[in-house]
């Protein structure tokens, strides 16, 4: 079943359509989340809730084009707000090491909340990887968005932890170059 | 804002980013992988040949070795009388004996046409060398004249050549003697351009100068002596 007929099901409030979802996306939504966690039993919870999130949340968002990418996203929200509730995870050193890696994109980093709203700073994060080569682009997001270890992207890129790294930390200066160069105050 | 609400934030990212970053890449299949290293190998022999030919050539022009169309008339005669005839025997009769007591001075022994004598080359022409001749020619008419190389010399080289040619003969030498009217060693290799050839045999004459290089081919920017 295609993305499109799912989300009918979903507007017709028919319970149909989380089934259908966990067939066709439920095994890349729970490693995802597993691969945040690391816990069999809190990944299929994040899961659940995702289904939950998402009957809840279509209507009103319709999202026919990225369906997998708007799971994704849920279930990404909620298994790092997991981490960080659930000390009993040891989680939270991961999570911890990825937030300290990703501060160093902010140009001057501080303690006030966002001062740009969300659109503003998608259009800026979105405009800098657009100007990555695919493969930059693709480890940047699968640290940053996946959350994957340095060594799971040096196996999926078939590259050394070593070359990961730095590809990384040049990303994350071209990134607060970018912000500051734009004028972004985070 | 901190890193934890930067990393909370990067969920903002364009949906077809995330789902083309979980596509997992395709891996560069093995053949493709041999053959660029193929190539790489290829490319680096390809400019260490390159590298290593401009060098030969360069030693070849730095120390004057050239090469001299082959000239058949030199070697060969076409008309003998019969004293003539005798005259070639007794020289090599007389060569034979003088290269067999392995004197280091002894260079050649051949019946020069033009004079109608034979001449012996000694390397040192001393009075006492020229006696010790005396002894295995006999009452023959014979005439002294110094030479650049001893026979014994000579047939080092050769020996050199010969035990190398299996290699040396791919580089592109055709075959090889000793001269002893030239009183030297002359290799003839199939054209010019044979630098690795030319460059093997020159580096086995440690003397320099006793090798002499013939060819049937050699290009108009050939060094033809």
């Amino acid at each position: 079943m295609d993305d499109n007929q799912i989300i009918e099901l979903y507007l017709l409030r028919d319970e149909e359509a989380i089934r259908k979802t966990t067939e066709k996306y439920g095994g890349r939504l729970h490693s995802l989340s597993y691969g945040i966690v690391h816990d069999q039993q809190t990944a299929e919870e994040c899961e659940n809730d995702t289904y939950m999130e998402a009957w809840n949340t279509i209507p009103p968002h319709e999202p026919r084009s990225h369906f997998y990418a708007f799971l994704a996203r849920i279930i990404r929200h909620i298994s790092l707000n997991c981490c960080r509730n659930r000390s009993r995870l040891k989680r939270s050193a991961f999570i911890c090491e990825l937030s300290a890696e990703i501060e160093q994109c902010i140009p001057a980093p501080d303690d006030i909340s966002c001062r740009v709203d969300d659109m503003a700073l998608s259009d800026a994060i979105n405009g800098f990887l657009g100007k990555l080569d695919v493969e930059k682009r693709n480890i940047f997001i699968r640290r940053y968005w996946y959350l994957d270890s340095i060594a799971d992207i040096s196996t999926r890129f078939a590259l050394s932890e070593s070359k990961v790294k730095t590809t990384l930390f040049r990303c994350r200066n071209r990134l607060r170059e970018y912000l500051e160069k734009e004028g972004y105050t985070l | 804002m901190r890193g934890t609400e930067f990393l909370d934030k990067m969920e903002l990212i364009n949906p077809t980013y995330v789902e083309v970053a979980d596509v997992k890449p395709k891996k560069k299949s093995t053949w493709i992988k041999l053959g660029t290293v193929a190539a790489c190998l290829c490319l680096m022999a390809v400019g260490a040949l390159s590298i290593v030919n401009s060098h030969m050539k360069q030693y070849i022009v730095s120390n004057n070795i050239f090469i001299a169309p082959v000239d058949e008339s030199s070697d060969s005669v076409s008309y003998v009388t019969p004293e003539q005839a005798e005259c070639l025997e007794t020289a090599n009769t007389i060569h034979n004996r003088l290269s067999a007591q392995n004197y280091e001075w002894y260079g050649s022994c051949y019946y020069d046409f033009e004079n109608e004598k034979i001449m012996i080359g000694l390397t040192e022409l001393t009075d006492g060398n020229k006696e010790k001749v005396s002894v295995y020619t006999g009452n023959t008419a014979i005439g002294f004249y110094k030479c650049d190389y001893s026979y014994v010399y000579l047939e080092e080289l050769y020996n050199k050549i010969d035990k190398r040619i299996t290699v040396l003969s791919m580089l592109g030498v055709d075959r090889y003697n000793i001269s002893v009217r030239e009183n030297r060693v002359k290799v003839h290799i199939k054209n010019d351009k044979m630098y690795g050839a030319i460059y093997a045999v020159s580096k086995m004459d440690s003397s320099g100068g006793a090798i002499i290089f013939t060819s049937n081919v050699i290009t108009a920017d050939g060094r033809s002596g």
